[in-house]
């Protein structure tokens, strides 16, 4: 009898252990970044740049399966099929029961996309993966190009740093969590899309055209646009909402406080809040409260409190032993009750960095996450900034006062968008009447 | 590139609007960077509402014709219970058709369970426990092997049905020594299946099986 090979097997991470039970049709939990050259790709060169770009992530190559007390990943030898895009923009990948990979890589004309089931890893964990598909891509499409010198790609961890669960690492049990009291945030109360889909709007300006009109305010580009999706959001509520703050939680890459080079799950949340009631809401001082609120947040001491807290509900033994499809139950309850307390969530991956050989090569990067709501993803790379506002609503108003404030301060910007959006105008729904969908 | 003289942007792509105040848009449309989706025309669900539909409507068909013919219901109750086992056993099926190991442990489970009751409802002639439960745990065991080794699966795919196969093939030993059984052949068979399946997991597959209860039950 042939010996069989091992199968290794790990759980899952600290904060991938919430994203599984979470899944709900209108909120995949899957992530999308997407790279965009200036030629048509080759399939047949992205499927070789993609197998062999995987096989340095051996954190991906992984299905999740379900165990008595927890998910749980287990390595698998399936390869990537590079497909062109057909499904809509952060589809559902997980489906229970099926030996599949979590993850998709698409194409459609210039753009290589990568969608990323939350369970495996973060933004920076998924780039790591995209930064390499793309760099074998184009060394192979552009092979003569880089005959004499081979561009180096900033990434150099090993295999066990790629897989470390750095939340464990980090977690210290005497570090408690001061107890806060839950505030009701302002929701956008709309219709939804039907199909459970989700609108992915994108706009592309000029990086120096932003932090020019952000210097204008003496801040920088983070808080200049988060305060200004405050604003565009705040144009939306009636006058009973305001009495409630506009809440915005920002996921905050904890590589950059915690050393760790992991391309698993590695983040915290920050939030910024602000109210309407209690300020006077105009743009100078909506900047300079989430100026004040970044500078308090994002310290060391206060992420390592926000990621204990997260790490309790993992070490806690009533948890713990609860059987699979009650902790569904439960973890799912819990977040219909903590996302009350959120307007929306940011998420700024920052500045995408390729080798300087690729500069002619590639035109943009963009990045959508999925959401049951409504988010602003923003990142980077040399002078184009994207800002992509995924929405299950039907309505587009947010969208078009964000980007309207954009052009307003003269900054020019081009709109893309996939086709799921209203193309007539949508009616409010009433407030008891969606808060009743939405409590079920 | 197309304008919204409205919003003040560009707007890429072919769009009949613009995507942002929906009003409308000047210039020349280019190529879409997004591709169109067609939303497929039957839901994943829609095998399982047809059968449902076809269970109500035989149902309904049953009680009315009963009714006609003799006035109140008789034996429509027995075809509803006939019904009921028909639908429960096709939407597991149907639920777990892309995994047959999973399907064949659940079918299993439901079919002795169903069969005991129908049984116990039907006077308690004792043909669940004789019978029914010793066979399909045999016939489970043995297809799920089978299968395994035709897919040449991995252990780790179907390592989990086995066990669970094989611990509920001792329930058979467990009617006879409560006194239920009255014919005891395939009892014994099955009993005997399972103890040296039990035995061949592990001496051969220790390794593996102690692993995959260590994945399975991780807190």
């Amino acid at each position: 009898m042939k010996r069989e090979k091992h199968t290794s097997w790990s759980r899952l991470d600290n904060a991938a252990k919430i994203f599984p039970s979470t899944v709900e049709k209108s909120d995949t939990r899957v992530f999308r970044f997407s790279c965009e050259l200036n030629d048509e790709i080759d399939p047949e060169l992205l499927q070789k740049a993609a197998e062999r770009a995987t096989e340095s992530y051996p954190n991906f190559n992984m299905i999740m399966k379900k165990g008595v007390f927890w998910y749980y990943l287990e390595n698998c030898d399936l390869k990537p099929v590079v497909t062109e895009e057909s499904s809509p923009v952060c589809a559902a990948i997980y489906e229970e029961d099926s030996r599949s990979l979590l993850y998709r890589i698409t194409y459609h004309r210039s753009r290589i996309n990568l969608e990323v089931f939350h369970v495996l890893a973060d933004g920076t964990g998924a780039l790591m993966l995209l930064k390499t598909i793309v760099y074998r891509y184009i060394i192979y499409r552009y092979a003569e190009l880089f005959e004499d010198e081979l561009p180096v790609l900033d990434n150099d961890a090993s295999f066990s740093q790629k897989n470390a669960d750095s939340f464990s690492k980090y977690y210290d049990k005497t570090i408690k969590k001061p107890k806060a009291k839950m505030v009701k945030a302002f929701r956008l109360r709309s219709e939804r899309l039907e199909n459970n889909r989700l609108s992915a709007i994108e706009g592309f300006a000029s990086v120096q055209s932003v932090i020019a009109a952000a210097h204008k305010y003496n801040t920088t580009l983070t808080v200049f646009l988060t305060a200004l999706y405050i604003k565009a959001l705040s144009m939306e509520m009636s006058v009973q909402s305001r009495k409630k703050p506009v809440v915005i939680n920002i996921p905050v890459n904890l590589r950059q406080f915690f050393p760790s080079e992991t391309a698993k799950n590695f983040f915290g949340m920050i939030s910024v809040k602000y109210s309407f009631a209690k300020r006077d809401g105009s743009l100078e001082d909506i900047i300079s409260c989430v100026n004040e609120m970044f500078k308090e947040q994002l310290t060391k001491d206060k992420l390592a409190v926000r990621m204990n807290s997260l790490a309790a509900l993992e070490h806690n033994p009533f948890v713990r032993i609860a059987p699979l499809p009650l902790k569904n139950k439960v973890l799912r309850i819990a977040r219909h009750i903590s996302v009350r307390s959120e307007t929306s969530v940011i998420s700024n991956v920052g500045r995408i960095k390729m080798p300087r050989q690729f500069d002619g090569l590639i035109r943009s990067f963009s990045v959508f996450v999925s959401t049951g709501n409504i988010q602003l993803n923003i990142c980077s790379y040399n002078d184009v900034l994207q800002m992509g506002i995924t929405s299950s609503y039907a309505s587009t108003d947010v969208q078009r006062n964000f980007f309207r404030m954009l052009t307003s301060q003269d900054i020019e910007v081009t709109i893309r968008s996939n086709d799921s959006y209203a193309e007539r105008p949508v009616q409010e729904v009433s407030e008891e009447c969606s808060s009743a969908e939405n409590a079920e | 590139m197309q304008q919204c003289r409205k919003c003040r942007i560009n707007v890429d792509g072919d769009k009949d609007r613009c995507p942002l105040c929906q009003g409308e848009l000047t210039g020349t449309p280019e190529p879409e960077m997004y591709p169109k989706i067609t939303e497929s025309r039957f839901g994943s669900d829609f095998l399982i509402k047809l059968i449902s539909f076809i269970a109500i409507s035989a149902a309904a068909i049953c009680i009315g014709t009963d009714y006609i013919i003799s006035g109140r219901i008789t034996w429509s109750l027995i075809c509803i219970g006939g019904i009921i086992c028909a639908w429960l056993t096709t939407s597991v099926g149907i639920t777990y058709r892309r995994r047959i190991l999973k399907n064949i442990t659940w079918e299993l489970i439901l079919i002795t369970s169903l069969s005991v009751i129908w049984d116990r409802f039907t006077g308690w002639r004792g043909w669940s426990v004789d019978f029914v439960l010793p066979c399909a745990s045999i016939c489970a065991v043995i297809s799920i092997f089978i299968i395994a080794k035709v897919l040449k699966m991995k252990s780790g795919e179907y390592m989990l049905y086995l066990i669970i196969g094989g611990f509920y093939g001792f329930l058979p030993l467990i009617c006879l020594i409560a006194g239920l059984t009255n014919i005891t052949y395939p009892t014994v068979i099955c009993t005997c299946l399972s103890v040296m399946l039990m035995a061949a997991l592990f001496l051969f597959r220790g390794k593996t099986t102690k692993d995959e209860f260590e994945r399975r039950f991780h807190l």
